[in-house]
């Protein structure tokens, strides 16, 4: 495996604020990596450092092999996060001048730009000007824009914003099969279910500093596991059960004249949730529901930054 | 370079695909055309104005003044003939019409005319008189005073009809003097009052000379031995100074203000274009696609065609219709523009002007999110950019003025200052110097703009002078 993308202590500064701090990570090829935070975590200025748009205050970024981006733009394809095309355009047209761009020849990029927008079922609209397309089919054209020229790191700032859940999918579909063919896939988001469903490996950004970088199933060994028990048992009880950390209680309504309650329960990191199910089927709670909970991703952000996003 | 390329021709095609494209095109000429036209138009559809003269001095007067009038059209008619044949046959044919005009009268000229230029002479139209003399009414005609005349006038004057007259002039005398009560229908027309005083006057020295004894002969030989006046200039070609040697100059403030038009109409076009890429967010992915420098100068350069291609159609259809309509003047014009090298330094101060205000308009549209931010901005350097057009509408008669040439060393007016003064020969260090004064500035405006560009169009807040400033120095960019 060869490295795609590394950031070794980079910071960037604007004036007294400081919107990345000493953030160091790297990017496999063929990877789909996940860079995640909310708004303001340093996500896009991080994304401008990489593209070379804005220079680093400290700290080092070499991407495709180059510390310098701008000398291999034409291996890149960018998606920003507040999408811009020429409205009067087509979307053939677009495609093809953005591809151009990237060093396509103009044959070439038209060839392709209709091939892609057949592919994404665009075929009917690649004549119209994007200003009478949907926004859901602009943005599409604006990936295949990205995209088009073939490149070996595609970096996508927020693609899945604004997109209904038909876009999403088809988007997720297209984000696999570049990652499939080799490309290395950087994107930014704040849906934690796209990165989850996607990604081999993610970074979590909070306030301009990386909270976490690893791969999925180490991001949420971060946060703890749950059980949910519901029925006509105490709190004692549950808290007597072994690998309980703690316990909330939530009272429902009462059925057959008996007092029913819901309890989440926090295992202990090292704790195994079958042993607890064991002991309570042994002192014959009276449990109605009996559930482990995997933590997700977003478990995970909460566990690791303490923010909701 | 191949990527600016594909940016300028986005550009240029994105502008010349446009129906206001083609309509802006037509339009200037449609508009011009019309303007030509329009005061023939005007004079043609309304009838000579009628005028009835009310002779109450009893010294016969209403002869003198209806063959004064009559002399003066048939100046009219033979100025209107020289300008014809300067048109089809250069200036020289015009100042010989008016030579035989002033030598032997109408008739000569005529002659000369149509030698001259015997297509349009056969062709040719006399203005018609500016006034038309007619009888009086007998109800005015027998008024005793002017007081009665004018009574008797007024519904005559009220009187719109082809009956009616436009003006009536009550003249009467005391003792010494002649009176004229000028009378017109409408106090906005333009009168002849002036024009009445004038043959008064001269009628009245008439005859107090001839009363004093002077005879009619030596009246008339004063009257024709007008004094010869030459108008002579070290700059001019010939002996006198002739309309060929005055075309430098006028062709000089045209070019200028062309200047102005086509590098202010460019840069505007530039500022648009980029507050709208900012706007719709296209700038950002330029950005990653392509080198500020790349982005910038494809940017002006596709205008730049726009401007080219807009100014090579208008220079065609203006040719065309100087060589149907003027063909007499294309080639003092071609001679003009080829001695005086006036071609070249248009040339010059096209690319080096439109270089400075695009690269400036360019800067400032990258901080800017809408069109009303943008005008903020440019609302004060438009009156300052306002200070060359000033001037040079002044040195048009006077292009050696101390502060035309001052102004030539300001950079952001020399294009359009020089371009005036480049008619009336400046030294070749007032060329040099200003010139280079002015490739100076150019840099050092490539130079900051281009700065200025790259931190507008990622940064994300409101355009503030203050950002604009500090952009520039410190090239940072707005977190997001």
């Amino acid at each position: 495996m060869t490295t795609a993308l590394s950031l070794t202590g980079v910071t960037k500064r604007y004036g007294d604020f400081i919107a990345v701090q000493s953030l160091s990570f790297g990017v496999e090829t063929a990877q789909i990596c996940g860079f995640l935070g909310p708004n303001g975590a340093g996500k896009t200025s991080t994304i401008r450092m990489i593209l070379g748009l804005v220079e680093p205050t400290e700290g080092a970024i070499e991407v495709l092999g180059t510390t310098d981006a701008r000398k291999v733009r034409e291996r890149i394809g960018f998606l920003p996060e507040e999408r811009g095309l020429y409205k009067r355009m087509t979307p053939v047209e677009a495609i093809t001048f953005f591809a151009g761009l990237k060093g396509l020849g103009d044959r070439e990029a038209r060839r392709r730009a209709k091939e892609m927008l057949e592919e994404q079922g665009l075929g009917a609209a690649m004549n119209r000007p994007i200003q009478d397309l949907s926004k859901g089919m602009s943005q599409k054209v604006q990936l295949l824009s990205a995209i088009a020229h073939d490149p070996e790191l595609v970096i996508l700032d927020e693609p899945f914003s604004g997109l209904d859940p038909v876009n999403q999918q088809s988007l997720e579909t297209i984000i696999r099969d570049l990652a499939a063919r080799g490309t290395t896939v950087l994107f930014s988001t704040h849906v934690m279910q796209h990165a989850e469903r996607l990604c081999d490996r993610v970074v979590l950004m909070a306030r301009g500093s990386k909270m976490f970088d690893g791969d999925l199933d180490q991001a949420r060994s971060h946060a703890p596991r749950l059980l949910v028990l519901e029925g006509n048992i105490s709190l004692q009880a549950v808290q007597a059960l072994p690998g309980i950390e703690r316990v909330e209680v939530t009272p429902l309504a009462d059925q057959d004249g008996t007092h029913q309650v819901q309890l989440l329960a926090t295992l202990k990191t090292s704790a195994n949730g079958q042993e607890a199910l064991r002991a309570a089927f042994g002192q014959g709670l009276d449990l109605r529901r009996f559930e482990l909970k995997e933590p997700t991703l977003h478990d995970a952000f909460i566990a690791l930054t303490g923010d909701q996003i | 370079m191949r990527r600016l390329i594909k940016i300028a021709l986005r550009e240029y095609l994105s502008y010349v695909r446009t129906v206001g494209f083609w309509l802006s095109i037509a339009g200037l000429p449609v508009i011009m055309g019309i303007a030509i036209i329009a005061p023939t138009l005007i004079a043609r559809s309304a009838p000579a104005p009628k005028m009835a003269i009310i002779d109450l001095s009893s010294r016969n007067l209403t002869p003198v003044i209806i063959k004064e009038f009559e002399r003066q059209h048939t100046v009219r008619v033979a100025k209107a003939m020289a300008a014809s044949a300067t048109a089809v046959a250069g200036p020289k044919a015009g100042e010989a019409i008016m030579a035989s005009f002033d030598a032997q009268g109408l008739k000569a000229a005529e002659v000369t005319f149509t030698s001259l230029a015997p297509k349009v002479a056969g062709a040719f139209k006399a203005p018609a008189p500016e006034v038309q003399i007619v009888q009086v009414p007998d109800s005015v005609a027998s008024a005793t005073s002017a007081e009665a005349a004018g009574r008797a006038l007024k519904p005559y004057l009220a009187d719109e009809t082809s009956h009616g007259l436009t003006f009536g002039a009550i003249i009467s005398a005391d003792t010494k003097a002649l009176s004229v009560d000028f009378w017109s229908r409408n106090i906005g027309l333009q009168t002849l009052d002036d024009r009445l005083k004038d043959i008064l006057r001269d009628e009245d020295r008439r005859l107090r000379l001839t009363q004093a004894g002077v005879s009619d002969a030596l009246l008339k030989d004063i009257d024709t031995t007008e004094p010869s006046v030459r108008l002579r200039s070290p700059k001019s070609e010939g002996d006198q100074v002739s309309l060929r040697d005055r075309l430098p100059t006028v062709i000089g403030f045209a070019m200028a203000m062309s200047l102005w038009t086509v590098i202010l109409s460019g840069a505007g076009i530039l500022l648009n274009s980029v507050v709208e890429d900012k706007s719709s967010r296209v700038l950002e992915v330029l950005l990653a696609s392509a080198s500020t420098t790349e982005i910038m100068g494809g940017k002006i350069l596709g205008v730049a065609a726009v401007t080219f291609s807009v100014l090579v159609i208008w220079l065609t259809l203006g040719t065309a219709m100087l060589l149907t309509n003027a063909p007499g003047l294309s080639e003092d014009l071609v001679a003009i523009l080829a001695t005086k090298g006036l071609a070249y330094y248009f040339g010059f101060y096209l690319v080096s002007g439109y270089m400075m205000y695009a690269c400036v308009f360019t800067a400032i549209g990258a901080f800017c999110e809408t069109t009303r931010e943008a005008q903020t901005l440019v609302g004060p350097m438009m009156l300052i950019l306002s200070i060359p057009m000033i001037f040079i509408s002044q040195s048009i008669t006077q292009p050696d003025m101390p502060i035309i040439k001052m102004l030539c060393w300001v950079p952001p007016f020399t294009p359009f200052m020089m371009m005036m003064r480049a008619a009336s020969g400046p030294t070749l260090w007032e060329l040099v110097g200003t010139g280079l004064g002015m490739t100076a500035f150019v840099t050092v405006t490539l130079w900051l703009s281009g700065k200025a560009f790259r931190a507008g169009a990622l940064s994300t807040s409101k355009l503030s002078p203050k950002a604009l400033i500090m952009g520039i120095i410190r090239r940072r960019l707005k977190p997001v």
